[in-house]
């Protein structure tokens, strides 16, 4: 097989990855707004519950709830921590490498209840607190796939970029950025479903999202409302991470760079 | 390219008294050496000499201690950085490929930066390509790691001509392939040069290679000059004891490699009466081994077309020896 069809054949099996994707999509949504389906299907799980629903709010709002807490967060986490790698491996950042891993790292590690816990008697109650939570969580892996990333670009194609002739800018978003980008978007991956999941502890603080019939059925011992908040989240999860692989596949600098597959 | 832009007058760089030190350590000392336009020189030694540091100091990658290196009559110390890289190609020993570029944009990397228009510059990789051998329809689209090594390099001397600089810094260029492949690429090289006359800047620590491209080879040993001299000059008179050392007992051989029949061809002959045929165009070495297959002394010596020439006698070629 010629390397040409062999890139055909990835870019059609992107193409496919990405449609199916879509169809998982519109049938999620679809899913979501049927609550007649879960009320039945909880039903007959739990037939000595009264309440299987958490009804307050519909599934559909509570999905699109936690997807708009997430994108939000996400997206602070991208303008925060892929400037924040690409610094720490400028020399003007590289002294500081060691400590910003460390530091990172140690945030990873907080549990996120106790960032949330946190988080309240620094900002309130409501939407910003749990951004700022989430933003802390997620930045982890975007930071520091960016920098592993961006140490992983050949040596030998750095000094050929400097000797023709391209300066620091030139080199950054020519060079290192196209050839870090699939493990960067690795770390975005991780970082998505990292917040997807974590995201479920929002309504502690007054957020919403699919984690509001988590939190209500487990304080009222009702294993079909948390099952209702949980299914939803781990399909939304999975969705992503297959979204996020393929738009990886879907990219020619991915299957043309070094650690490509 | 700047105001101060000679063009073919004086030497196409010079080095002034020049020194890199890194902190105790002399990796050039005191150099001096003048490179004329349109000549390939061949800066060899052992590792260590400094013959990398003296190539990369040209187009600043390393920038010297003390000292001048003037290219085309202008110090490239007060000569903007970036201009002055990319009107000076660069060739490195694992050709250095950008992996997300296709042949073709990797070939297209300077032009686009001196911004030039699309169809300019893909008209131009694509000239390239074929010039180096890599037929464009077929490779143009190839990534680095869908080519092999000798590809890679061609593609890495494509790039390095892409906006026709007057001078080439190669460092290593055929140093990481196989040996059949690394002839080849030197042959094509030779062929290529001969056609463009660039100023060529070329490190090795190959004397096979050196012998074979170099019109001059500055011989280099601790941070200096151990001889500057053409390469027959230097295989038949060292000027020291390092470069006879360096050149070693075969160097007759090595001499033998860099003539051509044509040098000791004496008219006359016609072909009938001889064991054998050799063209003008093979070199010594070739020549004598022909005659010691044959078990002959003498060869008849055909032009390219065929036509005889003369011959080629044994004795003028063991009088060579004698000579060096």
């Amino acid at each position: 097989m010629t390397a040409a069809t062999a890139r055909r054949v990835a870019r059609s099996r992107a193409a496919w990855q990405l449609a199916l994707a879509l169809v998982l999509v519109a049938l999620a949504f679809y899913l979501f707004a049927q609550e007649g389906w879960w009320q039945r299907a909880l039903e007959a799980l739990f037939p000595e519950q009264r309440r299987v629903l958490y009804g307050r709010t519909t599934l559909l709002q509570l999905a699109l709830q936690h997807v708009a807490i997430v994108g939000a967060s996400l997206g602070v986490v991208l303008v925060i921590g892929v400037p924040l790698g690409v610094w720490l491996t400028r020399p003007s950042g590289r002294e500081f490498l060691p400590l910003a891993n460390n530091v990172l790292a140690v945030l990873q590690t907080f549990p996120p209840v106790a960032v949330l816990a946190l988080a309240v008697p620094a900002f309130g109650f409501g939407l910003r607190p749990t951004l700022i939570a989430l933003v802390v969580y997620g930045l982890l892996p975007v930071a520091r796939n960016t920098i592993v990333g961006l140490e992983g670009v050949p040596p030998d194609a750095l000094e050929a970029a400097r000797g023709m002739g391209m300066g620091p800018w030139e080199r950054l978003t020519q060079v290192e950025l196209p050839l870090a980008a699939p493990l960067m978007l690795a770390g975005v991956r991780v970082s998505a479903v990292y917040t997807i999941g974590t995201a479920t502890v929002a309504p502690l603080i007054g957020a919403g999202g699919l984690g509001v019939p988590i939190i209500a059925g487990l304080a009222v011992s009702n294993l079909a409302m948390v099952i209702e908040g949980a299914v939803p989240v781990a399909l939304l999860a999975l969705l992503v991470d297959n979204a996020i692989r393929a738009l990886g596949r879907g990219r020619v600098g991915v299957e043309g760079g070094p650690r490509a597959g | 390219m700047a105001a101060d832009y000679q063009p073919a007058s004086g030497p196409a760089i010079r080095f002034e008294n020049v020194s890199k030190s890194y902190g105790a350590d002399e990796a050039v000392d005191d150099l001096n050496i003048s490179i004329e336009q349109g000549e390939l020189v061949v800066l060899l030694g052992p590792s260590g000499c400094g013959k990398t540091t003296t190539l990369r100091m040209i187009n600043r990658l390393v920038e010297p201690t003390s000292g001048t290196i003037y290219v085309n009559g202008s110090d490239v110390a007060r000569q903007d950085l970036q201009s002055l890289r990319r009107g000076i190609g660069y060739v490195i020993q694992a050709a250095g490929l950008f992996p997300h570029l296709t042949s073709e944009q990797n070939v297209e990397v300077v032009p686009k930066l001196l911004g030039w228009s699309k169809a300019k510059r893909r008209e131009r990789a694509r000239e390239l390509l074929a010039l180096v051998g890599l037929e464009p329809n077929s490779y143009a689209e190839r990534y680095p790691r869908e080519l092999s090594g000798g590809e890679q390099q061609r593609v890495g001397v494509a790039r390095a001509l892409a906006a026709d600089p007057p001078i080439m810094l190669m460092d290593e260029p055929f140093g990481a392939v196989d040996p059949i492949t690394r002839d080849r690429l030197q042959g094509e090289f030779q062929d290529l040069q001969r056609s463009l006359r660039k100023t060529v800047v070329f490190v090795t620590h190959d004397l096979d290679e050196a012998v074979r491209l170099a019109d001059r080879i500055c011989l280099m040993k601790d941070g200096g000059v151990e001889q500057f001299a053409a390469p027959e000059e230097l295989l038949s008179r060292p000027a020291t004891a390092f470069v006879e050392k360096f050149v070693g007992p075969r160097r007759a051989m090595k001499r033998l490699g860099r003539l051509r029949v044509g040098e000791l061809v004496r008219p006359g002959t016609t072909a009938l009466e001889h064991a054998g045929t050799v063209g003008v165009d093979v070199d010594l070495r070739t020549a004598l081994a022909e005659l010691l297959r044959l078990g002959v002394t003498t060869l008849a010596v055909v032009g390219t077309g065929g036509e005889p020439l003369g011959e080629l006698r044994l004795a003028d070629i063991v009088a060579l020896g004698d000579e060096a």
